[in-house]
């Protein structure tokens, strides 16, 4: 059988199997998936005007305070964890690095697709490329993203040249891993901070609660710290999914990091509180500190009361819930800067319609939907390089790469 | 050719919305009813208790608009106009989102959409003409001028004894037409002689215009100044992170090489590395 044959057919099994037997969360994703294409037909067939709550007021929603400004976050984990394993040659990570660089090429795909959505002319994106304003942070975000988008995929494609016995490719891509994964993190930490940038200029239409001259570095920070939270949630979630057992030992690290990272940008937020001179403010009662409390409590508090004991550290449930709350609380927190902000200062209301909120619930299904399938169909555990005939006749002998080194072993 | 600028003085004005309309019908506009500034509508006039305040693109010196634009769409013209350039925008809206005075509006309803603003009739006052809203102003509340002559009128107006009768020009500084109006007496501030570094559209009142609660608490300096240290730092986080990490890559590795393993053992329960 041709191996072209041999890897239609493996995937059609997946597919095939999806659909063999269908269980209430596949009915609810056959749903989204339908509804989710609808409004994003919709959004381009009769414009932002009728498919969104969007206003002069309100020009920026949900899919950017979601789609883009969360999903950024969320999928820094590529860069944190390759960093930890491949630079500060963290062996402890390698069963989850691959992992993570998944999560983090989806993500960022998919906020691209977000983006493609919400722009007024997407069909104009490529100007960004042409047509340079180095003083925008926007500029900044688009260039870095577009880059590092690039970044993810090559470090992603190892893993799929394997599949498809590539073997110079794969020793191509191997090679030039440390460069690739440096670019990473330096990608990561411009376009991850510029986000932040981006709400720089706005001050006068911002409540202090979430203005800060320091939001470049809190969004890097919490990026980080959430990129943790998020290889917890999705460890667990894969390994149930694949009917395997989560690298408890693995999580029980993170956790750790997590501790130090939430306690690090917890101190951090509330110190540039008090230098702006509003900390006394978070103590009133009124809408500004419920929508603080509410924030600080899922992303700080809660995981920090449940993760300091070393013993619940080793409880993958407990790991799991924190986690969890984290992510939570860092979606609040993102949704605030972005949203309610404005809203608290201007007066003017948003809310995001239907069409949007199952826009950004579709992308979302469509990530882990894509995450399940390709974490299924590829190999995503084994670090082990090539198969061992290709390897003997492919790897250089003396290469001084780590990698190779590694793959030799 | 000189920096042309506007002044609006609100003792003068009287809410007739000659303005609205002279500028609808010269930019083609429909004239549908105003009140908000939309896509079909450049300027509005609002009344706050008992005096009338335009609404405008203050077409600012440095501009908020053109410091964000990730494509640049925005250029300040010689003669003082904020321009947008259709060719380039992609629609992010993140002009609209940071313009301090909230003025730039989306087409919402096109499949192509727009970002709309007022011009500063770009068409007229590049060839030295007055703009359409000052020509067709009765009262010389909306007056046009050479920046620094506006500035001027501005500030004699500031010192003009309360109650006296005084004569004010009308439409241009220097079309001769006047018109004789009791002063009632002015609050000592030019809006937008320094807000946000300076604006190309002037406004003077007998109160502080800036507690109406349309103009924010905007400092003295343009807003891209907020954003450049942090934009600054950027080359200087390439060199420093690029240098650092392969620095850190090869210690560790050489470490490992020379069979000094990293003490990965603070992560974790000791035994627990491989
Ligand atoms: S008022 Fe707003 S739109 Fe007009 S030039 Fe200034 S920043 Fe740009
Ligand atoms: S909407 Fe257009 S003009 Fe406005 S900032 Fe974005 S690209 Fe520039
Ligand atoms: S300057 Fe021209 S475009 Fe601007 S409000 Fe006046 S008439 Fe309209």
């Amino acid at each position: 059988m041709s191996l072209a044959k041999e890897l239609y057919l493996e995937a059609k099994e997946i597919v095939f199997d999806h659909f063999r037997t269908p269980t209430f969360w596949k009915v609810i994703f056959w749903a989204i998936l339908a509804i989710g294409s609808f409004s994003i037909v919709y959004r381009f067939a009769f414009g932002l005007g009728a498919s969104t709550n969007l206003s002069d007021e309100f020009p920026w929603g949900l899919w950017i305070g979601f789609d883009v400004m969360t999903g950024v976050g969320l999928a820094a984990g590529g860069f944190t964890i390759s960093g930890l394993t491949y630079i500060f040659n963290i062996k402890k990570f390698r069963p989850i690095v691959k992992p993570a660089i998944l999560t983090a090429m989806l993500g960022y795909i998919l906020v691209v697709v977000g983006l493609l959505v919400d722009l007024g002319r997407p069909w104009y994106i490529w100007h960004m490329i042409i047509y340079w304003n180095i003083h925008s942070p926007l500029f900044e975000v688009g260039t870095c993203v577009l880059l590092y988008n690039i970044v993810l995929i090559l470090e992603f494609s190892p893993v799929v040249f394997k599949k498809l016995r590539w073997s110079k490719a794969f020793h191509a891509v191997k090679k030039i891993t440390m460069p690739l994964v440096i670019l990473g993190v330096i990608l990561s930490t411009l376009h991850q901070s510029s986000l932040g940038s981006l709400f720089l200029p706005v001050f006068t239409q911002m409540h202090p609660f979430w203005y800060s001259p320091l939001l470049p570095v809190l969004f890097y920070l919490s990026a980080v710290m959430t990129a943790f939270a998020m290889v917890t949630v999705e460890s667990n979630i894969a390994a149930r999914a694949l009917r395997k057992q989560v690298e408890i030992g693995v999580l029980a690290v993170i956790a750790r990091i997590l501790v130090v990272l939430m306690a690090l940008f917890g101190v951090i937020r509330l110190i540039d509180l008090y230098h702006q001179g509003i900390l006394p403010q978070i103590f009133q009662a009124n809408e500004a500190s419920l929508y603080f409390w509410i924030e600080y409590s899922f992303m700080i508090i809660i995981p920090l009361i449940l993760l300091t004991s070393e013993k619940r550290r080793w409880n993958n449930t407990i790991l799991f819930y924190a986690a969890a709350s984290t992510v939570i609380g860092f979606t609040i927190h993102r949704l605030n800067v972005a949203v309610t902000a404005r809203t608290l200062i201007n007066g003017d209301l948003y809310s995001p319609s239907f069409m949007e909120l199952m826009t950004s619930v579709f992308i979302v299904a469509v990530g882990m939907a894509a995450y399940g399938f390709i974490s299924k169909y590829f190999d995503l555990h084994d670090e082990s390089g090539f198969t061992t005939e290709l390897e003997e006749i492919n790897v250089p002998k003396g290469g001084n790469s780590p990698q190779i080194q590694m793959a030799k072993k | 050719m000189k920096r042309k600028a506007l002044l609006i003085d609100t003792t003068l004005c009287v809410g007739c919305e000659a303005c609205v309309w002279a500028c609808k019908e010269g930019h083609g506009l429909s004239d549908d009813s105003p009140g908000k500034r939309n896509d079909n509508t450049y300027t509005t006039v609002k009344e706050y208790n008992d005096i009338y305040v335009r609404e405008l693109c203050l077409n600012c010196e440095d501009p908020t608009c053109a410091a964000v634009c990730p494509v640049g769409a925005f250029t300040k013209q010689e003669a003082g106009a904020v321009l947008w350039d259709e060719k380039k925008c992609l629609g992010c809206r993140y002009c609209i989102q940071a313009c301090p005075f909230h003025i730039p509006t989306y087409e919402w309803s096109s499949l192509n959409p727009k970002v709309v603003k007022c011009d500063f009739c770009h068409d007229l006052t590049s060839k030295g003409e007055s703009t359409r809203c000052a020509s067709s102003c009765p009262t010389g509340a909306t007056l046009f001028g050479d920046r620094d002559a506006i500035l001027a009128e501005a500030r004699r107006r500031l010192k003009l004894k309360k109650g006296a009768v005084h004569e004010f020009p009308v439409h241009t500084l220097d079309s001769g037409d006047t018109i004789k109006h009791e002063a009632l007496g002015y609050y000592p501030h030019i809006f937008g002689e320094t807000e946000v570094g300076g604006t190309d559209v002037f406004f003077i009142s007998d109160r502080d215009i800036r507690e109406l609660g349309y103009f924010n608490n905007l400092p003295d300096y343009a807003l891209r100044h907020r954003i450049e240290p942090a934009m600054g730092v950027i080359p200087d986080v390439i060199v420093t992170a690029g240098i650092f990490f392969y620095g850190m890559n090869w210690i560790i590795n050489r470490r490992i090489e020379n069979g000094v393993e990293p003490k990965t053992k603070i992560f974790g329960k000791k035994g627990e590395d491989k």
